[in-house]
């Protein structure tokens, strides 16, 4: 097998995709640097992959800053409520459209009348206009509800259901079981990989939107924590600096500040991922194989 | 089984259907009850209308309303705002001030950071949920003034103002027009700023020094130095990494601005002057510009611009000039703050002069400016109370800016600004202007005073410079912008007594064709302007006229004649 050329095939494989790790993990390591750095070296620009001027500075700001903290608690609170959400529904959706549509006569117009949410949406104004008709804007809920019913995951996991055994169920059918029982007892349990992946799907979606946040949230002090980032990182458009502002460019400009909060509200996800990475790519490739 | 399942649905759905329609019925009757409650119109009107009627007769400017009223409004902050003792934006010193000397309650609506403000403001105006009152842009002002939305102020600012706001509404000529729709004044017009944004030159002095370098009296002392910055290793460290200017991938804006060199080549980027028939035309293409152009295109060769400036925004060209690689740059006067303070900070042998736009020929180099009026408050029309915007404004004056001020309470102390929390604020300053800001501090400082007659905002200034003398060059740039020899003596010595200042002749809200053209004409000049500098042929430059004209610019630059023949 070793002949020379897989040897280098291998070899070149290998160093081309270190490289490309490489290339994905710079930012971060840029980012991470910067962030225990002085801020004298990172605004003249000093700081590559090695810290300058070694300092906790930042971090210990961060932490005392009472708007990271209040935001990195309604991002978890949103997290919690929106993925639990997400799940029940997605779960509940997947199963009676996976069934056939001679046992489901409805399904084919509830098959579309979800699809549909898929392919077209109202646009930014209608959305808002009907959230804020809702009563919803300002409330948590403003940034769970209106994503709660993820049709292209409960498709995921409609294909999933799909791929079992038919056999199963009809077995617990002839034990007395109902719908609800074999969804809870038999589809779910043995759905884990798929869910799992649609957890980390939901979890990661929600914690990094912002959009919603800054439109929907009707103050700062309830920006879940990646629209408290976008401020944060902005640019200003310096065309249009008043002398007020000019005064805070100093302290806006900090890029150690910043990136302090860049790398601890990336942190939660870069934890989650390696440990739910195994289910993600088998999930995913699981759902979309039929029989 | 299968019956089963379906009708289970069927029931299910039926359900959910019955639901959601008795949910929406009960939501609409909590709507409207909340409605009346809060949104202040119908409610407020009735309670208050015997005062105020009886209040007709004579009108009293300085009456409270009792019961207090409540008014809605939107607001933006944004991170640097800080607060102390538990206060926060909806409670503290300015709204307590409110309900206890005007009887006003502020009830915002949303408060938002204040780059999202513009996008927030559009999507409220389209969802027809104006409040009270609220600050819009040129855009949303002349939309809104279109469609009938806004109360005319005229009245009201006669009944209610106070002298002080009497002034400060009508210092600006040319903003009060801005704020005036078929004559109505329907806003409170921002401040008329057109020195604050004017291109001055800023110059590494302990470099010239070292080098035996004149000071950049004309074009070609200024290109001289800006080689010599780039060849001669002014930072000493044996290496050839700096360089002469400054320069970003916007060109133009606060830090850097490529307009201040060309305004030495008397071209005017992106503003309207007028031309030898007395028509308005665009400064971007006029033949000066080509001249103005080719000399950048020649200082990028000789590598005194940065090879990659085009990808760099205005806070990464700031890295490089912190860093001490860069001996010059064109900016606003606030640039010694930041970024200048940044490279004072980390050198201490650093020093930075500021000088006026240096001249290619014997005539004096104009400097450009427009003013982008673009802060309007408003109050919507059918609102129960339109005086009280003009109240608000009283009330901000005399506590900011009158011999009656209270600095300590209403501006500022310990480095918290309490007077960001005030409804209208931001960009008002005093009657006469920052000039005057630093008049008034230079001679406190000349007299050796303490400052205590100073206002609150000189004060601010005077105290930082103070500081800076005592030997902290934390606060170098506050000197650098208003003590001796900074940005505004130079302004004031240069623009105003000289009258070297070339002020954009239009100033209306944006045309309908510049409302459609706008973005895409800015960045065919941006590309072009680019292009050429990177080393295109500068034959270009006829040809970007051309197109400049064909996609839409002929007829934008109609319409500002059409706008400037109705103004006179």
């Amino acid at each position: 097998m070793k002949t020379l050329s897989g040897r280098i095939f291998n070899i070149s494989n290998t160093v081309i995709l270190i490289l490309l790790a490489f290339l994905c993990l710079f930012p971060l390591i840029n980012i991470l640097a910067v962030s225990l750095s002085s801020s004298t070296a990172a605004s003249a620009g000093e700081v590559s992959l090695w810290p300058v001027d070694f300092t906790w500075e930042s971090y210990d700001f961060v932490i005392q800053k009472p708007e990271f903290l209040r935001s990195l608690g309604i991002s978890v609170e949103r997290v919690l409520l929106g993925t639990m959400l997400n799940m029940i529904l997605t779960i509940t959706l997947a199963y009676p459209l996976s069934k056939e549509s001679a046992s489901f006569s409805g399904r084919l117009f509830y098959v579309w009348f979800f699809v549909l949410t898929m392919l077209v949406s109202g646009g930014l104004i209608p959305w808002y206009i009907v959230i804020q008709k809702l009563h919803l804007l300002g409330t948590i809920w403003a940034l769970i509800l209106p994503g709660a019913v993820n049709v292209f995951n409960a498709v995921l996991l409609l294909n999933f259901y799909r791929g079992l055994p038919r056999e199963i169920e009809e077995a617990a059918f002839v034990d007395g079981a109902g719908h609800w029982k074999i969804l809870w007892s038999i589809y779910v349990p043995l759905s884990m990989p798929a869910i799992a992946t649609l957890i980390l799907f939901s979890m990661v979606g929600h914690w990094n939107s912002w959009f919603d946040g800054l439109i929907l949230m009707n103050s700062p002090e309830k920006y879940p924590l990646q629209s408290y980032m976008q401020t944060v990182v902005i640019n200003r458009d310096l065309s249009l600096v008043s002398m007020a502002d000019a005064n805070s460019l100093g302290d806006i400009s900090d890029r150690t500040l910043k990136s302090a909060q860049i790398f601890l509200a990336a942190l939660p996800i870069i934890c989650v991922y390696p440990f739910l990475q195994r289910f993600f790519i088998k999930g995913v490739v699981v759902g979309s194989v039929k029989e | 089984m299968n019956k089963k399942l379906r009708n289970r649905s069927l029931a299910a759905s039926f359900a959910i259907l019955l639901a959601v329609t008795t949910a929406c019925g009960n939501n609409n009757n909590g709507n409207n009850g909340n409605n009346a409650e809060s949104s202040s119109t119908p409610a407020t009107e009735t309670a208050s209308a015997s005062p105020a009627e009886s209040a007709a007769p004579s009108i009293d400017p300085n009456a409270k309303y009792d019961p207090p009223i409540e008014v809605t409004s939107v607001r933006y902050t944004d991170p640097t705002y800080k607060f102390k003792d538990g206060d926060t934006i909806e409670n503290n010193v300015w709204t307590r001030a409110y309900e206890e000397e005007l009887g006003i309650k502020i009830k915002y609506n949303w408060i938002v950071n204040g780059d999202q403000y513009g996008q927030k403001m559009n999507l409220t105006i389209t969802s027809d949920s104006l409040p009270d009152i609220f600050q819009v842009d040129s855009l949303q002002f002349r939309q809104l003034a279109e469609a009938g939305q806004l109360e005319d102020l005229t009245q009201v600012v006669q009944d209610y103002g106070s002298d002080l706001t009497k002034e400060m509404i009508d210092r600006g000529t040319n903003a009060k027009s801005a704020a005036t729709y078929d004559g109505k004044l329907l806003a409170i017009p921002p401040a008329e700023d057109y020195l604050g944004g004017a291109p001055l030159l800023f110059v590494r002095t302990d470099w010239l020094q070292k080098l035996n370098l004149p000071e950049p009296k004309t074009m070609d002392d200024f290109i001289k130095i800006a080689e010599a910055f780039t060849t001669q290793d002014p930072d000493g460290n044996g290496k050839n990494d700096t360089y002469g200017l400054a320069a970003s991938k916007d060109l133009f804006g606060g830090y850097p601005d490529f307009s201040g060199l060309m305004n030495g080549f008397h071209a005017y980027a992106n503003i309207w002057i007028k031309d030898a028939s007395g028509k308005l035309v665009n400064g971007s293409i006029q033949p000066e510009m080509k001249n103005a152009l080719a000399k950048l295109q020649e200082l990028y060769k000789a590598g005194v611009i940065d090879k990659e400036f085009g990808v760099k925004d205005g806070g990464k060209a700031a890295e490089l000039q912190t860093a001490g690689k860069v001996g010059m740059s064109f900016g606003a006067m606030w640039n010694p703050l930041w970024p200048l303070q940044d490279g004072v900070t980390k050198d201490p042998n650093a020093e930075w002069e500021v000088y006026p736009i240096p001249s290619v020929d014997s005539t004096p180099a104009k400097a450009q400016s427009k003013a982008d009026f673009n802060a309007f408050w408003v109050v919507k029309k059918g609102a129960a109370h339109p005086e009280a915007i003009v109240k608000l404004f009283n009330l901000y004056n005399e506590k900011i800016i009158s011999e009656k001020a209270e600095p300590a309470r209403f501006h500022s102390a310990d480095g918290i600004e309490f007077f960001k929390y005030a409804l209208m604020q931001g960009g008002f300053g005093t009657p006469q202007g920052l000039l005057s800001v630093h008049k008034n501090v230079v001679a406190a400082l000349q007299a050796g005073e303490d400052g205590s007659k100073l206002n609150p905002e000189e004060k601010s200034y005077f105290d930082k410079i103070q500081l800076f003398k005592g030997g902290d060059r934390t606060n170098w740039g506050t000197n650098k912008v208003f003590g001796e020899g900074g940005s505004w003596a130079v302004i004031g010595a240069n623009y105003v007594d000289q009258n070297l200042l070339m002020k954009s002749e239009f100033f209306g809200a944006p045309t309908p064709e510049m409302t459609a053209k706008q973005a895409i004409l800015d960045k065919l000049v941006l590309e072009t302007f680019t292009k050429i500098i990177l080393g295109a042929p500068i034959s270009d430059f006829d040809k970007f006229v051309s197109d400049w004209n064909k996609l839409g610019g002929e007829k934008v630059t109609q319409e500002v004649n059409d706008w400037y023949a109705k103004k006179s």
